[in-house]
């Protein structure tokens, strides 16, 4: 029964990430926003240890145990239907000691590496192995031009017979590091899936790794009744986890991921789910552990913070030697959107002018999946906030249509010496055009010719302008990026508007 | 109507009528290129004062109706305003009733479709629903089609063009028995205005080699390879400043004009008096004249004028 309320809930949470990944429309946000939000890592990044929202998530697993590693983290769910679909689970045979120790090897050596990179100032190897966002970049960088190549054939078949009921979708810029680590987290995971279940989850996943330490702890946890156990090895062949010993008649809550399969195979229903007074574990052992979860709450609280302790004394502001990139509306600045953005790339997905790229091409491993703005290939939508509006981790934060209007994220420079109209002598005009709140307009140049002119009080740096320049080789008017976004004053028009022409009331000038 | 108008009216009749009796000679002199020459309809149709649909209704019954234009089972494309993603209001589209009223119009005429595009500069599926055209369209009938894929461009050779040669042009428009273009009238910061013939550029793909090449010659040179059959010129709200896209409604004046005629330039032409500039310096309206492609002197045209 518990074992169907698990794939109950977890299928409508992996069916609503499914669409809401995979689609173009925000309509869902306001519905399902929430199964995003409380998801581990958006909601640490968003709210920080100290927070209600994390507590509860905390208490939760301290009274229930990792419920929602099988429940509610998508890529959990996903390696369940791997496991499901390809018949692999663990099974009987048990990790060899050497296995274990190799296992454990891995464990803290990427606790170090987390650590050492946080201390460095980057939290990019947290994001990396966050469960969360590698199901977003999988799904938005392998899934979705799959569906859209898909359904823009659908389109395209329509439309020859005259039909125009679907519409054509766009495909998202991407860059060789992101589909790279898309397609390695893919393979690892295919791979441990099939060779040890969700052996990713307690080795590799931070958020997993700490809700098992936390979970051994647990008040409720599964129990192996050993008057009524047979020893069978049922509950080993469905357990994905790895984690039971029927042999020793034993548990380890810690690395159970709670999907009650065992539970349901048990031929004697030996195994019960709840409270249990709790084995005497010996005082080293019990020690060792809660210096785990002290560190993991450590290197949780840290990275949640703004500033790591190194940047806060060797600020990292110069040390970029690249050029920095414009960074979507609501980042604020560089820094902040380096510390929060996870790197889940719904953005990247959701933006209709897919001007969003999720990444640089850039020696900067810091941002190898930190989203930006890519004015060569479209511009950012004056009347639109939709990226502002997903964002699970407040990576971006959520600004109004009004204000967003008015976010600054670069500014426009002209080059004259590149300009059509300087060069050519002939009509252009493309970037005023363009411009939604008048900071490049067009004055009188020579012979009945207008030139632009840029006045960066009104820019905003959406890069329209820079978008549709003809100018070849470089365009003549591009946005130098801002690290820290700013704000642009509204344009108004002092002189009162006049009708041009003087005709009569009553007739044409004609 | 009072008795001002019904003078003004009988005057105007009176001046069609009398130019179905000139000698044809006279008339083929100027209006050679006009598609429907020696007909009792006028050149050129110009009413003012009233709401868009109902100043499009009182131009056509001048004009013959579309079912002069239109047979049945014909498909019909439609080209409005749709550059920007602005409301009604801001007058940077075309008026949406007004579109909707000719769509409904050439389905009453029989059309067995009526396809409506715009090649639209910012977001095609946001400028579509906020100009309301898109929900406008679909009431009255027709189709919005795409337009953000080049997949949806032809390419065309014009051997007569002076700079523009060839062209990636709308699938629509290829397939279309019968061309509408729908421009709203508006102030342009290269052009002069924008109106009938600029609004074209919203047919082809490629719009920066407009620009590249020279904008002026290439929008005249569009016009050597397909001229609408009708240009319906609304200039019921128009940008004076600011133009193409305005920055708010302060720059938007009510004229509540519009202008029917085939003749791309005489439409051209008339519309820019209307807004008051001088059409010469609207540099493309005197390269289409050069070309070949319609009148630039209104006194030679019958023009029968409404004021309702």
């Amino acid at each position: 029964m518990r074992k169907k309320i698990r794939i109950a809930v977890a299928s409508f949470v992996m069916l609503f990430c499914v669409i809401y990944f995979g689609g173009q429309g925000t309509q869902l946000v306001r519905v399902m926003g929430p199964v995003l939000d409380l998801q581990f890592y958006p909601l640490l990044v968003r709210t920080g240890v100290l927070s209600l929202g994390f507590m509860g998530l905390v208490a939760l697993t301290l009274i229930f145990g990792r419920l929602y590693c099988s429940f509610f983290c998508p890529l959990g769910i996903l390696q369940d239907i791997f496991i499901f679909s390809l018949k692999k689970y663990p099974g009987t045979r048990h990790l060899s000691l050497r296995e274990k120790r190799i296992l454990s090897v891995i464990n803290l050596l990427i606790m170090f590496l987390l650590f050492i990179s946080i201390l460095a100032g980057t939290r990019v190897l947290v994001y990396a192995l966050d469960p969360y966002s590698i199901f977003g970049r999988m799904m938005i960088n392998l899934t979705f031009p799959i569906v859209a190549l898909i359904r823009n054939l659908l389109t395209s078949i329509f439309e020859h017979s005259g039909f125009y009921v679907l519409t054509p979708v766009s495909v998202h810029k991407t860059t060789a590091g992101v589909l790279f680590l898309s397609f390695l987290s893919l393979g690892i995971l295919l791979f441990l899936t099939g060779w040890r279940g969700r052996l990713y989850c307690n080795s590799l996943c931070p958020a997993g790794i700490f809700l098992g330490l936390l979970s051994s702890k647990s008040l409720a946890r599964f129990h192996i009744d050993p008057e009524k156990c047979t020893s069978c090895g049922n509950c080993e062949k469905f357990c994905k986890a790895d984690c039971i010993s029927s042999d020793r008649k034993e548990i380890d809550c810690r690395r159970c991921v709670s999907c009650f399969n065992c539970i349901d195979s048990c031929p004697v229903k030996a195994i019960s789910y709840g409270i249990v007074s709790k084995e005497v574990s010996s005082s080293r052992r019990a020690f060792i552990s809660w210096i785990y979860v002290f560190l993991w709450t450590v290197l949780l609280a840290v990275s949640g913070k703004r500033h790591s302790i190194v940047s806060l004394i060797f600020s990292d502001r110069d040390r970029g030697s690249d050029i920095s990139p414009v960074i979507p509306p609501g980042a604020v600045s560089l820094d902040r959107l380096l510390q929060k953005c996870t790197g889940c790339q719904l953005c990247v997905v959701k933006c209709p002018m897919k001007v969003i790229v999720p990444g640089s091409e850039t020696k900067d491993l810091r941002r190898l999946f930190i989203p930006n703005l890519d004015y060569s290939r479209s511009f950012c939508l004056f009347e639109c906030n939709t990226c502002t509006q997903v964002c699970p981790t407040d990576a971006l934060v959520p600004l109004s249509l009004d204000v967003k209007k008015v976010t600054r994220l670069g500014n426009a420079v002209f080059f004259p010496e590149r300009c059509i109209v300087h060069i050519r002598e002939t009509a252009c005009g493309a970037c005023a055009e363009h411009c939604p709140t008048g900071a490049v307009y067009m004055v009188p140049f020579r012979n009945d010719l207008y030139g632009p002119e840029v006045d960066t009080a009104f820019c905003i740096g959406c890069g329209a302008c820079e978008n549709v320049c003809p100018a070849l080789p470089e365009k003549a008017i591009i946005i130098s990026p801002l690290k820290d976004h700013g704000r642009a004053e509204i344009r108004q028009d002092q002189i009162q508007n006049t009708y041009p022409g003087t005709p009569e009331e009553d007739d044409f000038p004609f | 109507m009072n008795r001002r108008d019904f003078l003004k009216k009988t005057f105007a009749m009176g001046l069609g009528l009398g130019y179905t009796f000139l000698p044809s000679s006279l008339k083929t002199s100027w209006g050679s290129e006009s598609v429907h020459k020696g007909t009792p309809f006028p050149d050129l149709v110009a009413v003012k004062g009233g709401e868009p649909g109902e100043m499009f209704d009182r131009a056509m019954s001048f004009y013959g109706g579309m079912e002069r234009f239109i047979s049945k089972g014909d498909i019909v494309a439609v080209k409005p305003n749709v550059s920007w993603d602005l409301s009604p209001e801001r007058a940077g589209n075309t008026n949406p009733f007004l579109v909707a009223r000719v769509v409904r119009r050439c389905i009453e005429a029989g059309a067995r479709k009526v396809y409506v595009f715009d090649h639209t500069c910012s977001n095609w599926q946001t400028c579509y629903s906020m100009s309301g055209i898109e929900e406008a369209v679909r009431d009255a009938g027709g189709i919005m089609v795409p337009s953000n894929r080049s997949q949806y461009y032809v390419n065309v050779d014009i051997p007569n063009g002076k700079i523009l040669k060839n062209v990636l042009v709308h699938e629509v428009l290829m397939e279309a028995h019968f061309f509408i273009n729908i421009p709203v009238l508006k102030h342009h910061s290269s052009t002069g205005l924008s109106i009938a013939m600029k609004n074209l550029m919203g047919v082809v793909w490629d719009r920066q080699a407009y620009h590249l090449k020279g904008l002026n010659q290439c929008i005249a040179d569009f016009c050597l390879f397909r001229e609408p059959d009708l240009n319906i010129v609304d200039a019921y709200r128009v940008i004076t400043r600011n133009g193409p896209r305005g920055r708010s409604v302060e720059d938007v004046v009510n004229m509540k004009n519009l202008i029917i005629s085939s003749d791309i330039v005489a439409v051209d032409t008339a519309a820019s008096m209307v807004y008051g500039m001088d059409p010469e310096k609207v540099k493309y309206i005197r390269y289409a004249y050069e070309n070949n492609l319609g009148n630039m002197d209104l006194s030679n045209l019958t023009i029968k004028k409404i004021i309702m």
